[in-house]
């Protein structure tokens, strides 16, 4: 099966290995100041991401960045990334995306023990410290 | 082991109400190079989704896959989420989606697993049930 992307002839696509990751570099805190799943999280050279959560999970560790991702077919821009976190009883996978300056995470976070809580999703805004690059 | 390798396991978790994505939902843009439409049923106690994509001239039948539904509050922004997954060898794509008043948001992770050169990318789209 052949999916899409199709390229414009003539064009080059981007290869991953020019995908620079480093757009996502940095500490990116959550906006919302009440409720957090996630409170901060910190990208860095691998590339890997560290998470600090709310009071119940203050750290969730640091894994590497399974995947990065382009905003487009055709893009070398990068626009999202994927990774997953084994955390006290959940497996949480992130899908993160960028969004006007804004980084989008949504963790499906899959219970272990459904008698020790259930599976949940969250979706939460997180603004890069210190400003957009 | 990738996010789309550990796709949660089909199901749907209680609360959540699947039957809000069955049916037939079409892409908002009618020139979308990604999935131009998605049909939900329910069989026993899953979701299965058909996604049709975009291909030259005519569109492509993805298959069925079955997905994970999970039960959120609606002011999380994002009603009856749901995951699932394709796997077609060397292009696997990981589908988030959720129900935002009445539209249905799809965001596609495409993933290449050959050597083409391509890169990973991502798309959002919005679809409306007919």
């Amino acid at each position: 099966m052949t999916l899409q992307p199709r390229l414009r002839d003539g064009d080059a696509p981007p290869s991953p290995l020019t995908v620079d990751p480093s757009a996502l570099y940095g500490r990116w805190r959550n906006t919302e100041t009440r409720w957090q799943w996630v409170r901060e999280l910190e990208i860095g050279p691998g590339p890997r991401i560290r998470i600090r959560g709310g009071a119940s999970q203050p750290d969730w560790g640091e894994v590497p960045i399974e995947t990065v991702y382009t905003t487009g077919p055709d893009s070398a821009e990068v626009g999202g990334f994927a990774a997953t976190f084994e955390i006290d009883g959940y497996t949480s996978m992130l899908q993160a995306t960028m969004n006007m300056g804004l980084m989008v995470v949504v963790a499906f976070n899959d219970t272990h023990d459904v008698a020790a809580g259930r599976s949940r999703v969250t979706r939460e805004f997180f603004a890069r410290e210190g400003g957009a690059q | 082991m990738t996010a789309i390798d550990v796709t949660p396991r089909p199901r749907v978790e209680a609360g959540a109400n699947p039957t809000m994505l069955t049916g037939t939902w079409v892409n908002t843009n009618p020139r979308s190079r990604g999935i131009v439409s998605m049909e939900g049923r329910i069989d026993g106690n899953l979701l299965r989704i058909r996604i049709r994509g975009a291909a030259e001239n005519d569109t492509v039948d993805w298959g069925e896959t079955a997905a994970a539904v999970y039960h959120e509050r609606n002011d999380e922004g994002l009603e009856q989420p749901f995951v699932a997954s394709y796997d077609f060898g060397t292009t696997r794509v990981a589908l988030q989606g959720f129900l935002r008043q009445g539209v249905l948001v799809i965001l596609a992770f495409t993933k290449f697993d050959d050597d083409s050169g391509r890169a990973n990318y991502f798309s959002k789209e919005f679809f409306y049930r007919i």
